[in-house]
């Protein structure tokens, strides 16, 4: 072998060690966490929950921030624009992002958000003020069936998970309701706790926050919640639905699987911690693990099944 | 509770709510760098230490950092937060003519007393005060942004037209984007940047600063006046009778700014305009207000301190974050494993009492800090050559609007309003209506459409707007603030020059 | 009459206003029943205020008086160099941006010839004000710089 190509070869060999590693060691400087909502709900919380367990398993750190606006959309628009490096993460929410750019142009589409892991949801859950005369699934329903329209339903954002879950249940049930779209989680439960508000399209997460202040009529899980006992499922109560904001952690289109993959190894590390476990359940949130490797067969089976309440919210 | 105190008073735990005091003040005064900002970069920290020690250093900042806005608002027409429009509003003119060191001991002190005001509810009233959160509805907010909007009528003393032209312009940025409720997509030109509106902080940096910047460098006369004898004190003696004169004012504008403070999402711009609305009404010269009354100062700064521990009641009691900020200390709790609610009060009191009285302690901090950075901010302010003066105000607007959400957009957005309001000022249109309408026009927007859905289903529109206490008692209050402001005199012999 | 000369102001503002308004009225039919409420009631305000305005000045004296702005050139350099920075701040970084634009400014604010002594604490301290920001920025507050 004549020595420039050995050089070559030792060269090129080097460069691909050097890469090799370069993708071994992600992440070896702190990465950027953007929340695309306001701090304070749910996708901000359980980012401070990951965060406390980041620095164990990567040996840096993590950073958040937030790019609130439009429901989220304004942070997803600008993912692109980010190095497709690893470096910047982003929090992602569905059907939020299947809903919101199959309604109307929000500047980008699904495949630019898909996540590298989907690390848990949180439950719908309709809930209701303690004092209110709706004790069961079944008062709320009686009541909308004989005054049509006249159940108000409040929630966060329209075209957001909350709006889906109102339509959806209006479809189930067969009923007529007003869904009244909030500004966030927040003050939707508030309206519900000031009793301008029949009830609340929201989540188990709101649930335990307001404590004894409300009663939980119903949650969208396949199983009961240890933290709700004695709340039934949709499931037993007859109705076919699980469903929920399911939260994940997206990369810029572009990057590498190779990063993807070590990112969705990390996220799926920290759901393994049983504190953090905890610490989750405690609030109302429920673990899923989806990993890098089964995303696309989980969001197409997501974009099947929100096809019909899509049309629906379409149509307004 | 005596417990709790003694906790709070660890010479650890008052040497950290004293470098959170400086620490936030300073970012407060810089506009742009923000409470949000300080507090969220700070939560990951609060996770090792120990909780309460965690949480009193993040009210310790929040609290600074409120105060902070005072300063930019007073020495350079910057209201770093919406929270700091109306300090500006008098505090500017005050500067202007010389008093700028006397409008920032004002604010120190106003800051003070609306603080303690504040943090003394939080802590012992918080449970049933949460309730007044709970009477809030949409028509409650449509109501209350209303009666934000009226003033611009004061504001604009006299030109009430312009004044409502700039107020219009205010509300049509203010639908710009797409729309929370009802996800309308409205006023973008295709721009997927703009989906997200007009970023209220950027707007107020270029709108209030920009203007400032240009006329200060087209006119030859300095930016503040100086006076030689004045430059050295704190004029601590002379704003301090100013206190007492005034102790009605101050009390009423704490106590305005801690009840608006509890109602979530209205927050401290809207307690400072409400609370220097009502100055201006009961004061016995309304018409100085808008030319550097010391009340209007002293009204603003109290009310929207006073909000800090007004803003924890329904975060605490209810699980309703108010403010941003607010929203973070709550995720920074939840994170320790406190559980919001009534029963937080009772089971877990010990942690809640140790924080309020942290921030207790923060506000009394405030009173030295306050003073001298504020002094030393003057000075600077005063003694800089424009030469030096003119770059370093431009370079902290472009920091301030890109630094919030690390967005050159922003940047972008501050300089074209900027330029704007400059032009439109030459033409008679003032800044604050046009913020006023930007800021107060997606709470009325998202109170009127919430309403009219919540109204559709009861089928009563008309009682739901029109019918129910508070409601009326705003519009009763918004009619009063109208009349006394001459919009209806003055509106017949408005082409009389002044 | 006094002629349009000292009546441009209000003349101006009424132009504006009922532009401003018209434009924001005129894309109202392609929005929801309760998403146009706003924008309309926001326009006709503008329209209605404008032409106030425009009525007031026909029928009487001006209302306004603003003394007149002496060195508009200085304006318009300043305006200019500010929209310069904001639209290549992305593209070149933020400290080399404001290593440009500072001294421009200053030199825009500037009436007095300076002396290299102050040239050079004005150097200095734009130094100091860059890089303290770009420290405070970047490594406390985590704001990633362009």
């Amino acid at each position: 072998m004549k020595p420039f190509v050995k050089t070559t070869a030792l060269a090129t060999s080097l460069c691909v060690a050097a890469l090799a590693a370069a993708a071994q060691e992600y992440p070896s400087q702190p990465v950027d966490y953007i929340i695309p909502y306001n701090p304070g709900g749910e996708s901000d919380v359980t980012a401070r929950f990951q965060e406390q367990f980041w620095r164990d398993v990567t040996g840096e750190d993590v950073v958040i921030s937030y790019r609130p606006g439009a429901g989220g959309a304004t942070a997803w628009a600008s993912l692109g624009g980010f190095d497709p490096d690893g470096y910047t993460i982003m929090n992602v929410n569905f059907p939020h992002a299947i809903l919101q750019p199959s309604i109307r142009d929000v500047g980008y589409q699904t495949e630019d958000v898909i996540p590298a892991y989907i690390f848990h949801y949180t439950p719908d859950a309709i809930v209701v003020r303690a004092d209110s005369p709706y004790q069961t699934l079944q008062d709320l329903i009686d009541f909308a069936n004989e005054n049509p329209g006249a159940l108000t339903f409040g929630g966060s954002g329209t075209n957001s998970a909350n709006h889906l879950a109102a339509v959806r249940f209006g479809q189930m049930a067969d009923v007529q309701v007003t869904y009244v779209p909030f500004g966030g989680s927040a003050p939707a439960m508030a309206a519900v706790l000031g009793g301008q508000i029949g009830a609340g399209m929201t989540y188990t997460t709101q649930g335990v926050r307001a404590g004894e202040q409300v009663r939980v009529l119903a949650i969208a899980t396949e199983e009961r919640l240890d933290i709700f006992p004695d709340v039934p499922t949709f499931t037993e109560l007859g109705f076919d639905y699980v469903a929920g904001a399911y939260r994940g952690v997206t990369v810029p289109r572009d990057t590498p699987d190779a990063v993807r993959q070590q990112l969705s190894d990390i996220i799926a590390e920290i759901n393994d911690i049983p504190e953090f476990g905890a610490q989750m359940e405690e609030n109302g949130y429920v673990l899923v693990d989806v990993p890098h490797s089964e995303m696309a067969d989980w969001i197409a089976a997501r974009q099947a099944d929100y096809a019909p309440g899509i049309e629906i919210l379409r149509g307004n | 509770m005596l417990g709790a105190l003694a906790a709070a008073l660890s010479l650890e735990n008052l040497l950290l709510a004293l470098l959170g005091v400086i620490g936030g003040t300073i970012i407060g005064a810089l506009p742009g760098l923000s409470a949000t900002m300080a507090v969220a970069v700070l939560v990951p920290f609060t996770f090792t230490m120990d909780p309460s020690s965690g949480l009193i250093v993040l009210g310790a900042i929040y609290t600074g950092a409120i105060y902070g806005g005072a300063y930019s608002a007073i020495l350079v027409n910057t209201p770093g937060t919406p929270a700091a429009i109306a300090t500006s509003m008098d505090g500017f003119p005050m500067a202007r003519r010389g008093d700028g060191d006397l409008a920032v001991t004002l604010s120190c002190l106003g800051s003070v007393v609306g603080g303690t005001v504040g943090a003394l509810a939080l802590l012992f009233l918080a449970p049933p005060l949460s309730q007044i959160a709970l009477s809030f509805g949409p028509v409650e907010y449509f109501w209350l942004a209303i009666f934000g909007l009226s003033l611009i009528a004061t504001l604009s003393r006299g030109a009430t037209l312009l004044g409502l032209i700039g107020g219009a312009i205010g509300l049509i940025l203010s639908c710009v984007g797409s729309a929370v409720v009802g996800g309308d997509v409205r006023y973008t030109f295709g721009q997927t940047s703009l989906l997200g509106g007009i970023p209220v902080i950027p707007a107020l940096i270029g709108l209030y600063c920009v203007p400032v910047l240009i006329d200060m460098v087209i006119r030859p006369e300095a930016h503040l006046e100086r006076r030689a004898e004045t430059v050295r004190g704190f004029r601590f003696r002379e704003a301090f009778g100013l206190m007492r004169r005034s102790k009605f004012n101050v009390i009423r504008s704490a106590l305005i700014g801690t009840g608006v403070g509890i109602v979530p999402a209205a927050g401290g711009s809207v307690a400072g305009l409400v609370a220097y609305s009502e100055a201006r009404r009961t004061a016995r010269v309304p018409e100085a207000f808008g030319d550097g009354a010391p009340d209007g100062v002293i009204a603003s700064e109290a009310a929207n301190s006073a909000t800090v521990g007004g803003g924890f009641v329904p975060t605490l009691v209810l699980g309703i974050p108010g403010t941003p900020p607010d929203a973070i200390i709550l995720g920074a709790l939840l994170v320790q494993g406190i559980r919001t609610g009534p029963q937080l009060f009772t089971q877990q009191a010990d942690i809640v009492f140790t924080f309020t009285f942290g921030l207790l302690i923060a506000t009394l901090l405030m009173l030295p800090t306050g003073l001298i950075i504020g002094r030393y901010a003057f000075r600077l302010i005063v003694s800089v050559p424009k030469t030096a003066l003119a770059p370093a105000i431009a370079f902290l607007t472009v920091v301030g609007a890109f630094a919030i959400e690390a967005n050159t957009f922003h940047v972008a957005i501050m300089v074209a309003l900027g330029i704007f309001g400059w032009l439109v000022a030459r033409i008679g249109l003032e800044p604050s209506p046009i913020v006023l309408g930007l800021i107060l026009g997606p709470i009325a927007e998202a109170g009127f459409v919430q309403g009219w859905l919540i109204g559709g289903a009861s089928g009563n529109r008309l009682g739901m707007f029109f019918g129910q206490p508070i409601s009326i008692g705003i519009i009763a209050m918004t009619a009063i603030t109208l009349a006394s402001s001459g919009v209806f005199k003055r509106a017949v012999s408005q082409g009389n020059p002044e | 009459m006094s002629g349009l000369r000292t009546r441009w102001r209000p003349l101006v503002a009424s132009g504006l206003a009922i532009g401003i308004g018209v434009a924001a009225i005129l894309p109202t039919p392609q929005m929801s029943e309760l998403g146009r409420v706003f924008p309309m009631t926001s326009g006709i305000i503008a329209v209605a205020a404008g032409a106030g305005v425009l009525l007031q000045t026909l029928l009487r004296t001006p209302p306004v008086s603003i003394s007149d702005t002496p060195e508009l050139w200085r304006a318009g350099l300043l305006a200019t160099t500010l929209l310069l920075w904001a639209l290549v701040l992305e593209l070149f970084g933020f400290v080399v941006t404001s290593a440009v634009a500072l001294p421009c400014i200053a030199i825009i604010a500037r009436r007095e010839a300076m002396s290299a002594m102050t040239i050079v604490w004005h150097a200095v301290a734009g130094v100091v004000l860059v890089g303290g920001f770009s420290v405070l920025l970047s490594e406390v507050l985590n704001v990633r710089l362009p």
